[in-house]
């Protein structure tokens, strides 16, 4: 059996059954998704969705305009499955069992993105729509979605003669038959792609950049995306970086911006085998299982010493009004908490946890004074722009061996052997999982939920954005 | 129960400047939102707008648990999702109106707390203004200035209502402080005398100085400013305290913008005053309130000073193109050897400073960086210059002088300087024209 676990912010009742909860702080069911096989999930600031197996997509939180939505979303034309998404407030990006790539907008449906064309010839379409979606807007040169997409006629009102020609535009002869997308990353600045060859996108065209050494074969084995940069992996261990490297997110030693890919320096001669991104930080794992991290360290996501106590956005005097007036009406206090089960946290080994305080009373603290063991200010880390190993204070070998490693906006997860899970940087909204709200720079153990037993295998870490949601699978037990 | 009733109707008074009809003008109309997220936030602002109530005695609408947009964490999220976007890509590339929704969600938050202490007894309400006027200054100083800088204003009335308040509410305000002197001027290599004048014509200036692009030190030059002349508006540290005190300014910390480890952060003027200038506690960082226009901040700090008429001797006709900031600190802050783009006047209002000057002519011996981000500071450590790597340094002709109060020294543009405060506390400010 597997369920889906998430804690951080629920500002938009990402998780129904804790909706009163605006801050998760440890770890709870997602019992809405749960019992089938969870193939994905990713996290942005105004929702959480969920690929399942015979359910496909659902989007839970802030959707359509609507807070507290739970939308299942209908298939694309012709789709059997969705296997992997990514997403963010403006778009879902998906690839299909087939090696399809889909995006999908609120109001505007599946579009499908016609990977590794050309410049994309428009198709012959007398649909004015079409013309506006394909004809450059406001919306590619904003924010909006930036990849070159084609229309995709909505599979229920859709006229043979428009099925014809969307069937012929992939046909035989069409570059983009021959493609087939495996991972889709997306953020702020960037859309980009990984297909069965390794060959990676920068959607919907192949990413051009220059290997090293020169005419070195490479296939890429991940791309990952942050809020302004992008990193890929390729199959000798060599993780390249680009994109927007004000915080040292591209670990090239400087805070410049990169066009292409470029090879970090400083990581060659390891091999690589595992990348994330967060909003302006990076982790790499090494072959050897240890973890590098690099970027903006202003919450402690890089668990690097930092100040956490910023004067300038602490209002104590305003955190006391608030407790005052909270107690002035106390009709308040009677609204139900939601299922106090969630929060209880699983006792390995009696380990002393701390217990989950009231998370609405967190909710109002801002910046909490992180507890530092280094006292001397002079080596505060704010931007990293050099990897920089972080060790993982574990109790055997075992635990210290970093397995995957997972970003959010500023909070990093990290899972080790042992199915432990460990946590670091910005907690305002309890995403670190540890039953409070308070950020930390140093790595910190994340108690494992109350669900979590002896044969149970943590098997999908995300976070993103303000949330972290962990998959843990469990055989059923023996009659 | 005066003091108490006064409090209430200025409470009252700041509410009714933030009626709903003018938060709703503050918020950019939905159809000129050209981004998803941008609507996704402006409908969540609009949102808010409408739940929360006018009526001050009414308080806040009361955020039931089924509507947490209304709330004040809710606004908090807002606050945190739009800094992130204001964090996301170069500065200058943010798009405005993520700078709008910042100071929106300010003014919000505002409203929302001042609602709440209508409800309060006076000495708890005057308790929340000090954090209330970094809510203001925070929004103004990363938001876009809504209104006609509404965020501005209502902080400047907060903290003349504070100033005002009962005598509770003005903290122990230390302004103690051992005169330091710095131990030595820290700039190696050779140097003349900067040529001194005192009651400069401006013909004068012009022929020899500006024109020439030379640089002159004029001593006395600030006589009948009020902020020089003893008086009440005289700028000492009590009267900086009382003027700026809860305000939030940027500050630098670390000793120099050319080190690894130098750093921005925003904090009060009593903070920076008490933590950086006052009582430093080595080894903390060095901290500079620097290149900061204070006096845009908080115009009443502009009655006290006299735009200099050598600003005048160009295309300014008048103040509007005069940039005006101010250099405060303790004492060995240092700038390290630039150039600015502007004809500079810097004048001394309090403590001392040393400033070496190469003029433009000299550039080829000051090996300027190559990055383009760095390209008007000098590779040149003028504390450990390094004669190997710059051998042409040797030859460089520099001048020096030491600024006392009421003096200015006239920096022409593309000339380099290299300045370090020998006192504590030292206060300049410039006046960049063209």
């Amino acid at each position: 059996m597997e369920t889906l676990y998430y804690c951080g912010f629920n500002g938009f009742k990402q998780v129904p059954s804790s909706a009163n909860n605006v801050t998760l702080t440890s770890l709870v069911p997602h019992k809405s998704a749960s019992n089938t096989r969870i193939l994905d999930v990713d996290i942005c600031w105004n929702y959480l969705v969920v690929v399942q197996d015979g359910s496909g997509i659902t989007k839970y939180g802030l959707v359509d305009g609507k807070n507290g939505s739970v939308e299942r979303l209908t298939a694309p034309p012709h789709v059997e499955k969705i296997v992997q998404l990514s997403a963010t407030p403006r778009h879902l990006l998906v690839c299909t069992d087939n090696g399809e790539c889909w995006t999908h907008e609120e109001n505007k449906g599946w579009r499908k993105v016609h990977v590794g064309a050309e410049p994309t010839p428009l198709i012959h379409d007398e649909d004015p729509a079409a013309e506006a979606i394909n004809a450059p807007n406001a919306e590619s040169a904003d924010t909006g979605c930036l990849i070159d997409i084609k229309p995709e006629p909505a599979q229920a009102e859709s006229p043979p003669k428009k099925r014809l020609s969307m069937d012929h535009d992939v046909g035989p002869g069409s570059p983009s038959c021959h493609v087939k997308l495996v991972k889709t990353s997306c953020g702020d600045a960037h859309n980009i792609g990984l297909d069965a060859q390794g060959v990676a996108y920068s959607l919907p065209s192949p990413l051009d950049f220059d290997v090293f050494p020169a005419n070195a074969q490479h296939r890429v084995t991940d791309v990952v995306c942050g809020k302004e940069h992008c990193l890929l992996l390729t199959e000798h261990g060599q993780v390249y970086s680009w994109g927007g490297g004000s915080r040292g997110q591209l670990g090239h030693g400087s805070l410049n911006s990169e066009e292409k890919p470029r090879l970090i320096t400083a990581l060659d001669g390891m091999k690589i085998k595992k990348i994330a991104a967060g909003g302006w930080h990076s982790a790499v794992i090494s072959q050897f299982d240890d973890l590098y991290m690099f970027g903006w360290n202003e919450s402690g996501q890089l668990a690097q010493t930092t100040n956490l106590v910023r004067p300038a956005e602490c209002f104590a005097a305003v955190e006391k009004l608030l407790m005052a007036c909270c107690t002035m009406q106390p009709e308040d206090t009677n609204n139900p908490r939601g299922d106090s089960e969630d929060c209880e946290v699983y006792h390995k080994n009696n380990e002393e946890v701390q217990p989950p305080l009231d998370p609405e009373k967190d909710a109002l603290t801002c910046y909490n004074a992180a507890t530092s063991c280094n006292d001397s200010q002079s080596d505060l880390v704010v931007v990293q722009n050099i990897p920089m190993l972080v060790q993982i204070p574990g109790k055997s070998g075992e635990e210290c061996q970093a397995l995957d490693v997972s970003c959010g906006s500023r909070h990093t997860v990290v899972l080790t052997s042992g199915n432990q899970l460990w946590g670091f940087g910005w907690n305002k909204y309890g995403q670190l999982g540890l039953g409070h709200t308070t950020s930390k720079d140093a790595v910190e153990k994340i108690p494992l939920p109350k669900g979590f037993a002896k044969n149970s295998v943590v098997k999908m870490l995300r976070c993103g954005d303000w949330g972290t949601a962990v998959v843990i699978s469990t055989p059923p037990k023996k009659s | 129960m005066a003091d108490d009733d006064k409090s209430l109707s200025q409470t009252r008074d700041l509410l009714s400047r933030l009626d709903a009809s003018v938060l709703r003008d503050c918020c950019p109309p939905l159809v000129a939102l050209d981004s998803v997220e941008a609507r996704l936030i402006g409908r969540l602002l609009h949102a808010f707008i409408a739940a929360t109530r006018d009526d001050p005695g009414a308080g806040p609408a009361s955020a039931s648990a089924s509507s947490w947009i209304g709330s004040y964490p809710a606004l908090g999220a807002l606050h945190d999702r739009i800094w992130e976007k204001l964090n996301t890509g170069h500065w200058s590339a943010v798009a405005l109106t993520w700078r709008q929704f910042y100071a929106l969600v300010s003014l919000l938050k505002l409203k929302y707390l001042l609602a709440l202490t209508t409800r309060c007894a006076a000495d708890e309400r005057w308790a929340v203004w000090p954090d209330l006027i970094k809510i203001c200054d925070m929004g103004s100083l990363m938001g876009y200035p809504l209104a006609d800088h509404l965020l501005n204003r209502l902080a400047a009335q907060l903290a003349r209502m504070l100033w005002h308040g009962p005598p509770a509410s003005k903290r122990a305000l230390h302004t103690n402080f051992t005169p330091l002197a710095s131990r030595k001027i820290r700039a190696q290599g050779r140097a003349q005398a900067l040529p001194v004048k005192q009651d400069l014509s401006i013909l004068t200036f012009v022929s020899q100085y500006r024109i020439p692009a030379r640089s002159v030190l004029l001593v006395g030059a600030m006589a009948d400013w009020p902020a020089m002349t003893p008086g009440p508006h005289q700028w000492t540290l009590a009267y900086l305290r009382r003027v700026a005190g809860y305000r939030t300014v940027p500050v630098e910390l670390g000793s120099k913008y050319t080190d690894p480890d130098w750093t921005q952060t925003l904090m009060t003027v009593n903070q920076f005053l008490d933590e950086y200038v006052l009582t430093p506690k080595p080894p903390q960082p060095r901290g500079y309130l620097a290149q900061h226009p204070l006096l845009e901040q908080i115009p009443e700090l502009s009655a006290d000073i006299l735009i200099p008429d050598y600003c005048y001797t160009g295309e300014n006709e008048d103040a509007d193109g005069v940039d005006i900031n101010v250099w405060f600190g303790p004492r060995d802050t240092i700038s390290p050897l630039h150039t600015d783009p502007k004809h500079n006047m810097l004048c001394q209002v309090m403590g001392r400073k040393y400033i070496r000057i190469y003029h433009a002519d000299q550039t080829p011996r000051l090996y300027p960086h190559a990055d383009f981000l760095l390209s008007n500071t000098s590779r040149i450590d003028l504390e450990r210059p390094d004669f190997d790597s710059f051998p042409l340094f040797k030859e460089a002709e520099g001048f020096e002088c030491v600024l006392e109060p009421g003096d200015m020294v006239y920096i022409p543009p593309g000339c380099w300087h290299f300045v370090q405060s020998l006192s504590t506390p030292s206060l300049s400010l410039s006046f960049w024209f063209n």
